[in-house]
């Protein structure tokens, strides 16, 4: 799709705005939770449409996958 | 043909397909910066949970709007560097120097304001010495920073080089575009890890 980039964009703002009301409007588990989600969703969104990761070999697209979901483990055990 | 063998042969052609961003060498560089950030961030997310009330003092003392306006910026540099990479793919000869030349002013501003928030912290008695959470804070993002401004450095060589028309052929021009930008994007991917961490949770 021509517009991918910028409808990519546009989400991963969007997300940011929607991340950072969240943690700064609310207190609790669930915004840790839901924080912690948003960031794996733009993390991901950012491997598959700007690094292009989505064609890329298998193995290379698990190992960065897997670096972001190891991360943000480690941050929801031990902040949760 | 049986059944088997076909979905053999289309599970080949697909692996064929299946196309590398960029040169392997410098997909071996930035694993090696993912590895030392999973370090870092990981003992980072640990040491926020044990000293929870350390690290919630901190925050307080920093500059939230900063961090967000700054994965705002970073994210935009992002796109610049991705869609410089399409539209170079796609036959625009002078679009790679463009989207660069954007991206690395990008990452300027992102540069820029992070030494304004250090600036106003110092100014406020906060440094690497000051307890566990500053270390972190200063320690962590001053590594990353030192990424942005290695990064800012490969976009605008191979920017150069490209206008300068160095690259022998399209294929390398688009080889030395992906490994610049893929750099690029992995900065800015262990900044939104990050950016939760300081700016975010609660």
């Amino acid at each position: 799709m021509k517009h991918l980039l910028k409808f990519a964009l546009a989400g991963l703002l969007l997300l940011t705005l929607i991340g950072w009301w969240l943690g700064h409007s609310f207190d609790g588990t669930w915004v840790v939770v839901c924080v912690l989600a948003l960031t794996l969703v733009k993390g991901q969104w950012l491997i598959d449409q700007f690094m292009d990761l989505r064609t890329a070999p298998q193995w290379l697209r698990w190992t960065v996958s897997g670096w972001l979901v190891l991360v943000l483990g480690a941050a929801a055990l031990f902040n949760i | 043909m049986s059944s088997a063998e076909s979905t053999v042969i289309e599970a080949d052609k697909q692996v064929q397909t299946r196309h590398l961003p960029g040169d392997l060498a410098m997909w071996c560089f930035i694993l090696a910066e993912l590895l030392a950030f999973l370090l870092l961030l990981g003992s980072m997310a640990f040491a926020r949970g044990h000293w929870s009330e350390m690290f919630s003092a901190g925050i307080a003392t920093l500059h939230p709007e900063a961090g967000l306006v700054n994965t705002l910026i970073l994210l935009t540099g992002s796109y610049f560097a991705a869609n410089a990479v399409k539209r170079t793919a796609a036959g625009d000869q002078r679009a790679l120097s463009r989207g660069f030349v954007l991206a690395a002013l990008c990452g300027l501003a992102y540069v820029a304001i992070k030494i304004t928030e250090y600036g106003i912290l110092f100014g406020d008695g906060y440094n690497l010495r000051t307890d566990t959470f500053y270390f972190f804070y200063f320690f962590t993002t001053f590594f990353h920073m030192a990424h942005v401004l290695i990064g800012m450095a490969i976009l605008l060589v191979v920017a150069q080089r490209s206008r300068a028309g160095h690259y022998a052929n399209q294929e390398k021009v688009r080889m030395a575009g992906e490994s610049a930008a893929s750099y690029w994007h992995m900065v800015d991917l262990v900044w939104l890890v990050l950016f939760p961490l300081l700016y975010v949770l609660p």
